[in-house]
């Protein structure tokens, strides 16, 4: 995309994206805008010098200056930072969304498996039953054991258990905050999540149970699904107390919040023991479909296939590398991570 | 606490979204030179079907070829002209026939009208032998501007064209934007005039200037061009005989095909309808007219009031959680608005709108951002 001309009046360039010709297109009423954010996705705020030396009024003299893109049709490609409203204007925290890679460890800090092998920060799931099957692998590989496998989500029943969701904490991510809890209410507390991922590989789950799965909110034209979970109506996919899923650790216990009798909640990867304000904990499971267990289709057309010696497992594999995208419906703070599919060759 | 909270979306109400429509205007020339000779004839498409002739604005192998206007013949059964000894007789009557049944409709009876030259469907003089320009959808858009065409013919008496022939006639909707006509079942429509008044170029070469010389609907997008256009007085044409006399013989009619003897209706009866459609074509020294574009808008009011989108999500706003536009509380929230994404109820984003620059956003400062979906 170009840049829009920005030497004159502020102009305003709209267009309809994909999915919103493909609803419109539909022609069953689907097509119906109702609400309207405000985005950022150019802005660097790391530009904003508040110590300039010409005064307050060259501060934002570099973020002013930006050249805008025209309009991305995509609608996953834009509007990726959205702007917030809060009524209080004395904020000087806001909060952030983590994947807690303690409670279970992303790839890269599982010490079995190198750290090349797919990018920092994700998971490596199974496709198929042979691949999920930890017999057909030696005992002391990441695919090899049949406990549970840091960075390793058995993607298919009967190997999927309940013992590896995906865990997502959020807060206020400070040590300059002493330890809290963000209570039921406040606006920097997010209680709903939408969860983006691509259709055509995987599908989400109960982390209670994967063999269950969650109704997705829809599918877009370009095969990413979008599932909403809020506290009020989807508890079991957050953590206690705000939810019954036990074994992704309690957090936010205390329902009293004073600062005096909390305990750094269970593993969690906002602030430490010092402090961070603790909002809620999002938990799934995540399986492959039935296309990525009976096909390499998939794997051929978006993938390719890994060294021969793949985790060290003597074996190669088809892969394909995606992201999970998982994004507070309310403060706006998403975060993306890397995912890669396998199957054994 | 929770009250004041708003979040990252913001609901339209009913009055924030507005439906308007506008016409948009564009003015089309189409020189002469692209219909006939620039390409030397590599823009004109004829097909094995003979039916009719297309002409495009490069030539039409080439990817960037865009089509602009169909050219073609139609004879009515009822003409004097229309027996079998006419080339392709068949097919002009059926051409005729097609484009009547389209523009003109049928009578009480059925039966398909005959081009009317007042526009009086039950009286008045029919147009017989026609020639069609179809302008293409890419040209005219929804329609023709009302009283914008304009078509410059050149009606030199041999035959020899050239790119600025001496002698020319101009075909004008001249009463397009005051008054047109509603009575055909392809929409509005009006009567085309022929003028001799702009200039000495123009000088003696109609009988009687300003006389109805076919139709152009406007929806449709059809230019219906009687043949008596290119006849002389003699002839029943509209051309005076004088224009004729000082280059060829008296009492003959215009040469339409250089190097042939061929007059008008010699090429009507002799010639296939893609040598009829050279014969005029060769002749268009211009046309130009204002094409329309009917806008349908939804205007959705984007209000941001002070307390709204002060803060950001975006992921260089913070470092830690702490604010970089901040040192302390006292600060003022800042943002900078480059986007509008509009949404579904579900969540889908349904349209986006750039802004050319940043917009600063405090709480200091209010806006109404119009965001205009066209349809």
């Amino acid at each position: 995309m170009a840049f829009l001309d920005n030497s004159g009046d502020i102009v305003l360039d709209a267009v309809l994206t994909d999915t919103g010709r493909m609803r419109m297109a539909a022609g069953d009423g689907s097509f119906k805008i109702v609400k309207f954010a405000l985005g950022d996705d150019e802005i660097d705020y790391s530009l904003y010098n508040k110590s300039h030396s010409s005064g307050s009024a060259y501060y934002d003299l570099n973020i002013l200056q930006t050249p805008v893109l025209e309009a991305f049709t995509n609608n996953s490609s834009i509007m990726k930072s959205k702007l917030v409203s809060y009524t209080r204007k004395d904020l000087l925290y806001l909060p952030v969304i983590k994947c807690n890679d303690v409670i279970f460890p992303t790839i890269d800090k599982n010490s079995g498996v190198s750290s090349t092998d797919i990018p920092a920060g994700g998971y490596i799931i199974t496709s198929d039953q042979t691949t999920s099957d930890p017999s057909n692998f030696t005992a002391d590989t990441a695919l090899g054991s049949t406990a549970a496998q840091d960075g390793v989500i058995k993607g298919r029943m009967p190997f999927a258990n309940s013992s590896s969701p995906i865990v997502f904490d959020q807060g206020l991510d400070t040590t300059e905050l002493s330890l809290q809890k963000l209570q039921p209410g406040d606006p920097l507390r997010e209680d709903q999540y939408l969860v983006e991922i691509d259709n055509r590989l995987c599908y989400l789950a109960s982390p209670d149970d994967p063999n269950m799965s969650t109704p997705s909110s829809f599918v877009d034209d370009d095969n990413i699904a979008t599932y909403y979970f809020s506290l009020n109506s989807d508890s079991s996919y957050f953590a206690a107390p705000d939810g019954s899923t036990r074994r992704v650790g309690l957090y936010n216990t205390n329902s009293q919040g004073d600062a005096g009798s909390l305990t750094k909640a269970d593993s969690t990867v906002i602030g430490n023991s010092n402090g961070g304000r603790y909002g809620t904990r999002l938990t799934f499971s995540i399986m492959a479909t039935e296309n990525l267990a009976n096909s390499t289709y998939l794997f051929t057309k978006l993938g390719g296939t890994t060294a021969s010696n793949y985790l060290g497992s003597g074996q190669q594999f088809y892969y394909i590398d995606t992201t999970i995208r998982v994004t507070g419906f309310r403060t706006g703070h998403r975060v993306d991570i890397p995912l890669r599919f396998i199957k054994k060759v | 606490m929770a009250n004041s909270f708003f979040g990252t979306f913001k609901v339209l109400h009913d009055n924030d979204v507005q439906a308007t429509r506008t016409n948009l205007h564009e003015a089309l020339p189409i020189t002469g030179t692209i219909v006939s000779g620039t390409y030397a004839d590599e823009n004109i498409k004829n097909y094995s079907h003979g039916m009719f002739q297309s002409v495009f604005d490069y030539p039409y192998l080439s990817s960037s070829a865009n089509h602009i206007f169909d050219l073609t013949l139609g004879v009515a059964s009822g003409s004097i002209l229309s027996s079998s000894a006419t080339l392709q007789i068949t097919q002009k009557q059926q051409i005729y026939n097609e484009m009547a049944l389209v523009l003109a409709g049928t009578d009480q009876t059925g039966s398909i009208r005959k081009f009317d030259a007042d526009g009086r469907l039950n009286d008045g003089d029919k147009l017989k032998e026609c020639y069609f320009l179809n302008m293409s959808r890419l040209l005219t858009k929804d329609e023709f501007d009302k009283g914008s065409f304009e078509m410059t013919l050149g009606v030199n008496p041999t035959g020899s064209m050239g790119n600025s022939p001496s002698k020319q006639v101009v075909v004008r909707d001249v009463s397009g934007s005051d008054s047109y006509k509603i009575n055909s079942p392809a929409g509005e429509y009006n009567i085309l005039y022929v003028t001799s008044s702009a200039g000495t170029d123009y000088s003696g070469t109609l009988v009687t200037p300003g006389v109805a010389c076919g139709l152009i609907y406007y929806q449709a997008g059809i230019v219906v061009l009687t043949s008596s256009l290119f006849k002389v007085e003699s002839s029943g044409g509209l051309l005076s005989n004088d224009l004729v006399f000082a280059g060829g013989t008296a009492g003959r009619g215009l040469i339409m095909i250089s190097g042939s003897s061929y007059e008008m209706d010699d090429v009507i009866v002799s010639s296939s309808i893609s040598g009829s459609s050279d014969a005029i074509r060769n002749r268009i020294q211009n046309i130009s007219f204002n094409n329309t574009t009917e806008l349908n808008s939804t205007i959705y009011f984007c209000r941001i009031n002070s307390n709204d989108f002060n803060y950001s999500s975006n992921p260089t706003y913070i470092s830690s959680s702490k604010m970089r536009v901040k040192t302390t509380q006292t600060d003022e929230p800042v943002s900078y608005v480059t986007t509008v994404g509009l949404y579904s109820n579900n969540n889908e984003l349904l349209a986006v709108a750039k802004l050319s620059e940043p917009l600063k956003k405090t709480p200091a400062n209010d806006y109404t951002l119009r965001v205009r979906l066209d349809y």
